[in-house]
Protein backbone atom coordinates (compact mmCIF):
# COMPACT_ATOMS: atom_id res chain seq x y z
CA UNK A 1 0.00 0.00 0.00
CA UNK A 2 0.93 3.52 -0.99
CA UNK A 3 0.27 5.30 2.20
CA UNK A 4 2.21 2.78 4.34
CA UNK A 5 5.67 3.93 2.51
CA UNK A 6 8.88 3.39 4.41
CA UNK A 7 9.21 7.14 4.45
CA UNK A 8 5.53 7.64 6.48
CA UNK A 9 6.55 4.74 9.00
CA UNK A 10 9.62 6.19 9.86
CA UNK A 11 8.05 9.67 10.10
CA UNK A 12 5.46 8.27 11.99
CA UNK A 13 7.53 6.71 14.36
CA UNK A 14 9.75 9.46 14.72
CA UNK A 15 6.97 11.80 15.41
CA UNK A 16 5.60 9.62 18.45
CA UNK A 17 9.38 9.29 19.73
CA UNK A 18 9.04 12.96 20.24
CA UNK A 19 5.98 13.55 22.23
CA UNK A 20 6.75 10.67 24.36
CA UNK A 21 9.67 11.73 25.21
CA UNK A 22 8.29 15.30 25.40
CA UNK A 23 5.24 13.75 27.39
CA UNK A 24 7.80 11.88 29.90
CA UNK A 25 9.80 14.65 30.21
CA UNK A 26 6.84 16.61 31.01
CA UNK A 27 5.27 14.17 33.52
CA UNK A 28 8.01 12.95 35.61
CA UNK A 29 9.98 16.46 35.84
CA UNK A 30 7.01 19.07 35.06
CA UNK A 31 9.07 22.58 35.36
CA UNK A 32 12.20 21.20 37.19
CA UNK A 33 15.03 23.43 37.01
CA UNK A 34 18.42 22.84 37.50
CA UNK A 35 19.47 26.35 38.61
CA UNK A 36 18.04 29.86 38.57
CA UNK A 37 15.31 28.61 35.47
CA UNK A 38 17.95 27.09 34.15
CA UNK A 39 16.59 23.77 32.41
CA UNK A 40 17.55 20.85 30.20
CA UNK A 41 14.68 21.53 27.49
CA UNK A 42 13.99 17.74 26.50
CA UNK A 43 11.49 18.32 24.42
CA UNK A 44 13.26 20.96 22.35
CA UNK A 45 16.38 18.26 22.41
CA UNK A 46 13.96 15.40 20.95
CA UNK A 47 12.18 17.61 18.37
CA UNK A 48 15.65 19.51 17.03
CA UNK A 49 17.32 15.77 16.81
CA UNK A 50 14.40 14.22 15.13
CA UNK A 51 13.91 17.27 12.38
CA UNK A 52 17.59 17.70 11.70
CA UNK A 53 17.18 13.61 10.77
CA UNK A 54 13.61 13.91 8.68
CA UNK A 55 13.55 17.21 7.36
CA UNK A 56 11.54 20.98 7.85
CA UNK A 57 7.85 19.80 6.92
CA UNK A 58 8.45 16.49 9.74
CA UNK A 59 9.42 19.39 12.15
CA UNK A 60 6.86 21.61 11.44
CA UNK A 61 4.17 19.08 11.93
CA UNK A 62 6.12 17.46 14.77
CA UNK A 63 6.61 20.36 16.56
CA UNK A 64 3.05 21.52 16.12
CA UNK A 65 1.47 18.17 17.41
CA UNK A 66 4.40 18.36 20.18
CA UNK A 67 3.75 21.91 21.06
CA UNK A 68 -0.75 21.29 21.18
CA UNK A 69 -0.04 18.43 23.64
CA UNK A 70 2.56 20.48 25.46
CA UNK A 71 0.18 23.28 26.22
CA UNK A 72 -2.91 20.82 27.28
CA UNK A 73 -1.66 21.37 30.82
CA UNK A 74 -1.87 24.87 30.49
CA UNK A 75 -5.33 25.37 28.28
CA UNK A 76 -4.85 28.84 28.70
CA UNK A 77 -1.79 29.43 26.71
CA UNK A 78 -2.85 26.58 24.29
CA UNK A 79 -1.11 27.51 20.82
CA UNK A 80 1.62 29.36 21.90
CA UNK A 81 4.05 26.37 22.77
CA UNK A 82 2.41 25.02 19.16
CA UNK A 83 3.45 27.89 17.07
CA UNK A 84 6.81 28.36 18.98
CA UNK A 85 7.86 24.42 18.43
CA UNK A 86 6.63 24.67 14.81
CA UNK A 87 8.72 27.61 14.09
CA UNK A 88 11.77 25.03 16.31
CA UNK A 89 10.84 22.18 14.12
CA UNK A 90 10.72 23.78 10.59
CA UNK A 91 14.20 25.88 10.88
CA UNK A 92 15.61 23.05 13.31
CA UNK A 93 14.70 20.40 9.67
CA UNK A 94 15.72 23.44 7.46
CA UNK A 95 19.15 24.14 8.63
CA UNK A 96 19.87 20.48 9.25
CA UNK A 97 19.53 19.89 5.57
CA UNK A 98 22.08 22.53 4.73
CA UNK A 99 24.62 22.16 7.24
CA UNK A 100 26.96 19.50 7.82
CA UNK A 101 24.85 17.74 10.40
CA UNK A 102 27.61 15.00 11.48
CA UNK A 103 29.29 17.61 13.15
CA UNK A 104 28.58 17.32 16.43
CA UNK A 105 29.42 21.05 17.53
CA UNK A 106 26.47 22.17 14.27
CA UNK A 107 24.13 20.11 16.03
CA UNK A 108 24.86 21.10 19.24
CA UNK A 109 24.72 25.08 18.17
CA UNK A 110 21.47 23.91 16.81
CA UNK A 111 20.03 22.98 19.61
CA UNK A 112 21.10 25.65 21.76
CA UNK A 113 19.48 28.03 19.14
CA UNK A 114 16.33 26.31 19.29
CA UNK A 115 16.16 26.35 22.83
CA UNK A 116 16.15 30.56 22.73
CA UNK A 117 13.80 30.38 19.95
CA UNK A 118 11.27 28.64 21.51
CA UNK A 119 11.68 30.58 24.27
CA UNK A 120 11.33 33.54 22.86
CA UNK A 121 8.52 32.95 20.76
CA UNK A 122 6.81 31.00 23.92
CA UNK A 123 7.40 33.82 25.98
CA UNK A 124 6.03 36.37 23.57
CA UNK A 125 3.05 34.44 23.31
CA UNK A 126 2.22 33.83 26.90
CA UNK A 127 3.79 36.43 29.39
CA UNK A 128 4.08 39.05 26.36
CA UNK A 129 7.24 41.56 26.92
CA UNK A 130 7.39 42.29 30.53
CA UNK A 131 9.91 41.79 33.10
CA UNK A 132 9.44 38.39 33.65
CA UNK A 133 10.09 37.92 29.71
CA UNK A 134 13.34 39.28 30.13
CA UNK A 135 14.51 37.37 32.90
CA UNK A 136 12.87 34.08 30.83
CA UNK A 137 15.33 34.71 28.03
CA UNK A 138 18.57 34.96 30.33
CA UNK A 139 17.34 31.97 31.94
CA UNK A 140 16.84 30.97 28.32
CA UNK A 141 20.57 31.03 27.67
CA UNK A 142 21.61 29.04 30.16
CA UNK A 143 19.21 26.50 29.02
CA UNK A 144 20.50 26.40 25.77
CA UNK A 145 24.07 25.43 26.55
CA UNK A 146 22.76 22.91 28.83
CA UNK A 147 20.78 21.60 26.17
CA UNK A 148 23.17 21.82 23.50
CA UNK A 149 26.00 20.25 25.86
CA UNK A 150 23.77 16.64 26.63
CA UNK A 151 22.85 17.01 22.62
CA UNK A 152 26.37 17.11 21.93
CA UNK A 153 26.78 14.22 24.18
CA UNK A 154 23.97 12.21 22.80
CA UNK A 155 25.25 12.62 18.89
CA UNK A 156 28.64 11.82 19.91
CA UNK A 157 27.41 8.89 21.43
CA UNK A 158 25.18 7.88 18.34
CA UNK A 159 28.23 8.59 16.22
CA UNK A 160 30.53 6.29 17.98
CA UNK A 161 27.76 3.49 18.41
CA UNK A 162 26.65 3.38 14.85
CA UNK A 163 29.71 4.07 13.11
CA UNK A 164 31.43 1.30 14.85
CA UNK A 165 28.83 -0.89 13.78
CA UNK A 166 28.70 0.57 10.32
CA UNK A 167 32.79 -0.19 10.48
CA UNK A 168 31.84 -3.81 11.30
CA UNK A 169 29.39 -4.33 8.46
CA UNK A 170 31.62 -2.69 6.07
CA UNK A 171 34.74 -4.92 7.00
CA UNK A 172 32.57 -8.24 6.84
CA UNK A 173 31.36 -7.02 3.47
CA UNK A 174 35.20 -7.14 1.98
CA UNK A 175 35.89 -9.72 3.68
CA UNK B 1 16.48 26.13 2.81
CA UNK B 2 13.07 24.23 2.62
CA UNK B 3 10.74 24.48 -0.49
CA UNK B 4 7.94 26.48 -0.76
CA UNK B 5 5.33 24.69 0.48
CA UNK B 6 7.43 23.55 3.24
CA UNK B 7 7.12 27.42 4.04
CA UNK B 8 3.06 27.82 3.60
CA UNK B 9 2.98 24.66 6.13
CA UNK B 10 4.85 26.39 8.62
CA UNK B 11 2.78 29.63 8.39
CA UNK B 12 -0.27 27.81 8.39
CA UNK B 13 0.71 25.37 11.52
CA UNK B 14 1.59 29.14 13.09
CA UNK B 15 -1.40 30.89 12.22
CA UNK B 16 -3.36 28.01 14.06
CA UNK B 17 -1.08 28.25 16.57
CA UNK B 18 -1.98 31.59 17.20
CA UNK B 19 -5.72 31.68 16.48
CA UNK B 20 -5.88 28.99 19.41
CA UNK B 21 -3.63 31.18 21.75
CA UNK B 22 -6.08 33.69 21.40
CA UNK B 23 -9.61 31.94 21.78
CA UNK B 24 -10.80 32.16 24.75
CA UNK B 25 -10.32 29.25 27.54
CA UNK B 26 -13.43 27.99 27.89
CA UNK B 27 -13.54 27.04 24.15
CA UNK B 28 -9.89 24.98 24.36
CA UNK B 29 -10.68 23.74 27.34
CA UNK B 30 -12.37 20.56 25.63
CA UNK B 31 -9.09 20.37 23.18
CA UNK B 32 -7.07 20.07 26.34
CA UNK B 33 -9.34 17.62 28.02
CA UNK B 34 -9.35 15.40 25.28
CA UNK B 35 -5.45 15.27 25.31
CA UNK B 36 -5.13 14.91 28.61
CA UNK B 37 -7.38 12.10 28.66
CA UNK B 38 -6.10 10.70 25.73
CA UNK B 39 -2.71 11.43 25.55
CA UNK B 40 -1.35 11.66 28.57
CA UNK B 41 -3.32 9.41 30.75
CA UNK B 42 -0.66 6.24 29.85
CA UNK B 43 2.27 8.07 30.88
CA UNK B 44 0.10 9.57 34.44
CA UNK B 45 -0.62 5.30 34.75
CA UNK B 46 3.05 4.78 34.41
CA UNK B 47 3.97 7.38 36.76
CA UNK B 48 1.43 6.30 39.10
CA UNK B 49 2.44 2.92 38.77
CA UNK B 50 5.95 3.92 39.51
CA UNK B 51 5.65 5.75 42.79
CA UNK B 52 2.95 3.13 44.20
CA UNK B 53 6.25 0.84 43.47
CA UNK B 54 8.66 2.78 45.14
CA UNK B 55 6.49 3.51 48.12
CA UNK B 56 5.59 -0.28 48.18
CA UNK B 57 9.78 -0.95 48.10
CA UNK B 58 10.32 1.66 50.87
CA UNK B 59 7.46 0.27 52.95
CA UNK B 60 8.22 -3.23 51.95
CA UNK B 61 12.16 -1.89 53.78
CA UNK B 62 10.90 -0.80 56.92
CA UNK B 63 8.43 -3.51 57.55
CA UNK B 64 11.03 -5.95 56.69
CA UNK B 65 13.04 -4.01 59.67
CA UNK B 66 10.34 -4.12 61.52
CA UNK B 67 9.47 -7.59 61.29
CA UNK B 68 13.26 -8.40 62.62
CA UNK B 69 13.00 -6.05 65.36
CA UNK B 70 9.90 -7.50 66.45
CA UNK B 71 11.62 -10.98 66.07
CA UNK B 72 14.42 -10.14 67.93
CA UNK B 73 11.89 -8.27 70.92
CA UNK B 74 9.89 -11.83 70.69
CA UNK B 75 12.67 -13.86 70.76
CA UNK B 76 14.20 -12.15 74.00
CA UNK B 77 10.81 -12.26 75.60
CA UNK B 78 11.00 -15.83 75.65
CA UNK B 79 14.26 -15.67 77.00
CA UNK B 80 13.15 -13.59 79.60
CA UNK B 81 10.11 -15.75 80.23
CA UNK B 82 12.03 -18.69 80.35
CA UNK B 83 14.39 -16.86 82.73
CA UNK B 84 11.46 -16.06 85.06
CA UNK B 85 10.35 -19.06 85.26
CA UNK B 86 13.07 -20.43 86.37
CA UNK B 87 13.77 -17.72 88.91
CA UNK B 88 9.64 -18.64 90.16
CA UNK B 89 11.03 -22.21 90.20
CA UNK B 90 14.09 -21.38 92.36
CA UNK B 91 11.59 -19.49 94.99
CA UNK B 92 10.51 -22.38 95.85
CA UNK B 93 13.81 -24.26 96.23
CA UNK B 94 13.89 -25.40 100.45
CA UNK B 95 17.63 -23.02 100.25
CA UNK B 96 17.48 -21.38 103.91
CA UNK B 97 20.19 -23.24 104.50
CA UNK B 98 22.49 -22.08 101.92
CA UNK B 99 21.45 -18.87 101.15
CA UNK B 100 24.25 -18.42 98.53
CA UNK B 101 23.59 -19.35 95.01
CA UNK B 102 25.70 -18.96 92.15
CA UNK B 103 24.13 -19.23 88.28
CA UNK B 104 25.97 -20.60 85.62
CA UNK B 105 25.15 -20.63 81.62
CA UNK B 106 25.68 -24.02 80.10
CA UNK B 107 28.06 -24.00 76.74
CA UNK B 108 29.08 -27.21 76.03
CA UNK B 109 27.84 -31.09 76.44
CA UNK B 110 30.76 -33.84 76.95
CA UNK B 111 29.32 -37.51 76.03
CA UNK B 112 32.56 -38.99 75.50
CA UNK B 113 33.09 -42.91 76.82
CA UNK B 114 29.61 -42.82 78.92
CA UNK B 115 30.05 -39.72 80.65
CA UNK B 116 27.30 -37.24 81.01
CA UNK B 117 28.70 -33.94 81.25
CA UNK B 118 27.82 -30.33 80.70
CA UNK B 119 30.46 -27.11 80.79
CA UNK B 120 29.34 -24.07 82.25
CA UNK B 121 30.80 -20.69 81.99
CA UNK B 122 31.46 -20.00 85.82
CA UNK B 123 34.57 -21.36 87.44
CA UNK B 124 36.48 -20.22 90.67
CA UNK B 125 36.34 -16.78 89.49
CA UNK B 126 32.46 -17.07 89.66
CA UNK B 127 32.40 -18.50 93.51
CA UNK B 128 32.16 -22.18 92.29
CA UNK B 129 33.99 -24.92 93.97
CA UNK B 130 34.20 -29.07 93.47
CA UNK B 131 31.48 -31.27 94.39
CA UNK B 132 29.47 -28.05 94.50
CA UNK B 133 25.56 -29.13 94.15
CA UNK B 134 24.07 -28.20 90.65
CA UNK B 135 20.52 -28.00 90.09
CA UNK B 136 17.87 -26.27 88.02
CA UNK B 137 14.43 -25.20 89.07
CA UNK B 138 12.72 -28.35 88.66
CA UNK B 139 15.33 -30.17 91.09
CA UNK B 140 19.35 -31.91 91.26
CA UNK B 141 21.04 -31.71 88.01
CA UNK B 142 23.99 -32.81 89.44
CA UNK B 143 26.95 -32.01 90.47
CA UNK B 144 30.73 -30.47 90.12
CA UNK B 145 33.38 -32.33 88.96
CA UNK B 146 36.05 -30.14 87.38
CA UNK B 147 36.62 -26.80 88.30
CA UNK B 148 39.00 -24.17 86.22
CA UNK B 149 39.60 -20.62 86.96
CA UNK B 150 36.43 -19.22 84.81
CA UNK B 151 34.71 -23.14 83.64
CA UNK B 152 33.34 -25.74 85.90
CA UNK B 153 32.50 -28.90 84.27
CA UNK B 154 29.38 -30.72 85.95
CA UNK B 155 28.47 -34.41 86.55
CA UNK B 156 25.02 -34.84 85.67
CA UNK B 157 22.96 -37.16 87.28
CA UNK B 158 22.28 -39.32 84.46
CA UNK B 159 26.29 -40.00 84.58
CA UNK B 160 27.32 -43.71 85.46
CA UNK B 161 29.48 -41.88 87.90
CA UNK B 162 27.20 -39.33 89.68
CA UNK B 163 25.69 -40.45 92.84
CA UNK B 164 22.62 -38.75 95.15
CA UNK B 165 21.86 -39.99 98.71
CA UNK B 166 18.16 -40.03 98.55
CA UNK B 167 14.87 -40.20 100.72
CA UNK B 168 11.21 -40.96 100.01
CA UNK B 169 9.24 -38.07 101.41
CA UNK B 170 6.22 -40.50 101.87
CA UNK B 171 7.77 -43.19 103.74
CA UNK B 172 11.55 -41.68 104.52
CA UNK B 173 13.01 -45.35 103.04
CA UNK B 174 17.17 -44.06 101.78
CA UNK B 175 18.48 -45.09 99.02
CA UNK B 176 21.00 -43.97 96.39
CA UNK B 177 20.26 -42.95 93.16
CA UNK B 178 22.19 -43.78 90.49
CA UNK B 179 22.46 -44.21 87.06
CA UNK B 180 23.17 -47.80 85.81
CA UNK B 181 22.20 -49.60 82.57
CA UNK B 182 21.08 -46.62 80.72
CA UNK B 183 18.14 -46.03 83.40
CA UNK B 184 18.18 -44.19 86.59
CA UNK B 185 17.65 -46.30 89.78
CA UNK B 186 17.58 -46.09 93.41
CA UNK B 187 19.48 -48.37 94.25
CA UNK B 188 20.52 -50.10 98.27
CA UNK B 189 16.34 -50.28 99.09
CA UNK B 190 15.74 -53.57 100.63
CA UNK B 191 12.99 -55.39 99.01
CA UNK B 192 10.47 -55.07 101.90
CA UNK B 193 10.72 -51.33 102.34
CA UNK B 194 7.72 -49.37 101.64
CA UNK B 195 8.07 -47.52 98.40
CA UNK B 196 5.85 -47.60 95.70
CA UNK B 197 5.12 -46.00 92.45
CA UNK B 198 5.00 -42.53 92.35
CA UNK B 199 6.94 -41.65 95.58
CA UNK B 200 8.56 -38.49 95.20
CA UNK B 201 12.32 -38.81 96.10
CA UNK B 202 14.45 -35.81 97.61
CA UNK B 203 17.88 -35.73 99.24
CA UNK B 204 18.77 -36.88 102.44
CA UNK B 205 21.38 -34.76 103.18
CA UNK B 206 23.54 -37.37 104.16
CA UNK B 207 25.77 -37.83 101.35
CA UNK B 208 28.25 -34.90 101.81
CA UNK B 209 27.12 -33.05 98.78
CA UNK B 210 23.35 -32.66 98.79
CA UNK B 211 22.38 -30.76 101.45
CA UNK B 212 18.54 -31.97 102.53
CA UNK B 213 15.17 -31.82 101.06
CA UNK B 214 15.88 -31.18 97.27
CA UNK B 215 13.99 -33.00 94.72
CA UNK B 216 15.69 -35.32 93.02
CA UNK B 217 12.82 -37.38 91.05
CA UNK B 218 9.30 -39.38 90.96
CA UNK B 219 9.80 -43.46 91.50
CA UNK B 220 8.05 -44.83 88.10
CA UNK B 221 8.58 -48.45 88.93
CA UNK B 222 8.93 -50.97 91.66
CA UNK B 223 10.27 -54.20 91.13
CA UNK B 224 11.19 -56.88 94.67
CA UNK B 225 12.62 -59.99 92.93
CA UNK B 226 11.87 -62.82 95.45
CA UNK B 227 15.41 -64.02 95.85
CA UNK B 228 17.05 -60.88 96.30
CA UNK B 229 17.55 -58.64 99.18
CA UNK B 230 17.21 -55.34 97.07
CA UNK B 231 14.50 -53.94 95.48
CA UNK B 232 14.44 -52.26 91.81
CA UNK B 233 12.96 -48.84 91.64
CA UNK B 234 12.88 -47.10 88.32
CA UNK B 235 13.32 -43.16 89.18
CA UNK B 236 12.40 -40.54 86.40
CA UNK B 237 14.11 -37.19 87.27
CA UNK B 238 13.18 -34.66 88.40
CA UNK B 239 15.33 -31.92 86.34
CA UNK B 240 15.45 -32.06 82.53
CA UNK B 241 18.82 -32.89 81.79
CA UNK B 242 18.55 -32.77 78.36
CA UNK B 243 17.40 -29.55 77.92
CA UNK B 244 19.69 -27.61 80.41
CA UNK B 245 20.01 -23.37 79.82
CA UNK B 246 21.78 -22.58 83.44
CA UNK B 247 22.51 -24.00 86.31
CA UNK B 248 22.57 -22.83 89.60
CA UNK B 249 25.00 -24.12 92.10
CA UNK B 250 24.85 -23.95 95.97
CA UNK B 251 27.84 -23.52 98.24
CA UNK B 252 29.39 -26.83 98.51
CA UNK B 253 29.39 -28.95 101.47
CA UNK B 254 32.60 -30.50 100.35
CA UNK B 255 34.54 -29.19 103.81
CA UNK B 256 32.16 -32.02 105.61
CA UNK B 257 34.75 -33.99 108.09
CA UNK B 258 35.98 -37.36 106.34
CA UNK B 259 33.35 -40.09 106.23
CA UNK B 260 30.47 -38.47 105.52
CA UNK B 261 30.63 -37.23 102.00
CA UNK B 262 29.67 -40.64 100.66
CA UNK B 263 28.27 -38.74 97.33
CA UNK B 264 32.05 -37.89 96.47
CA UNK B 265 32.92 -41.10 95.69
CA UNK B 266 33.10 -42.38 92.15
CA UNK B 267 32.60 -44.96 90.47
CA UNK B 268 34.43 -45.66 86.85
CA UNK B 269 32.44 -45.98 83.90
CA UNK B 270 30.45 -49.23 83.08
Amino acid sequence: MSWLSRERVGATSALCVVTAAALAARVWFGDAQLLYGVRIDIPVLALSLASIARGARFGAIAGFILGLVTDAVQPEWLGASAAGYALVGFFSGSFGQTIYVDKTRARMALAGASVVVFDVVFGLLSVGIASPFFSRVLASLGSAVVTGGVTALLSRAWQLTFASSRRNSDLAADA
Amino acid sequence: MSSRPGTYLLAVLVAAGLLLRVLDTSTKAPLADLLLGSVYSPFFAVRGWAQEQAALRTDNARLRHLVGEMSWKAQAGDEYAREAMRLRGLWDLPLGQTPNLHIGRVVGWDRRGGHEEVIVDRGLAGGIRQYAPAITEHGVAGRVRVVTHNFARVQLLSDPGCRVAARCVRSGVLGVVRMRSGALIMDRVAVESDIAEGDTLVTAGIGGIFPAGLLVGTVTGVRRPTLSLLAEVDVQPAAQLQRLDYLFFLESQAQLPPGAPYEMETESTP
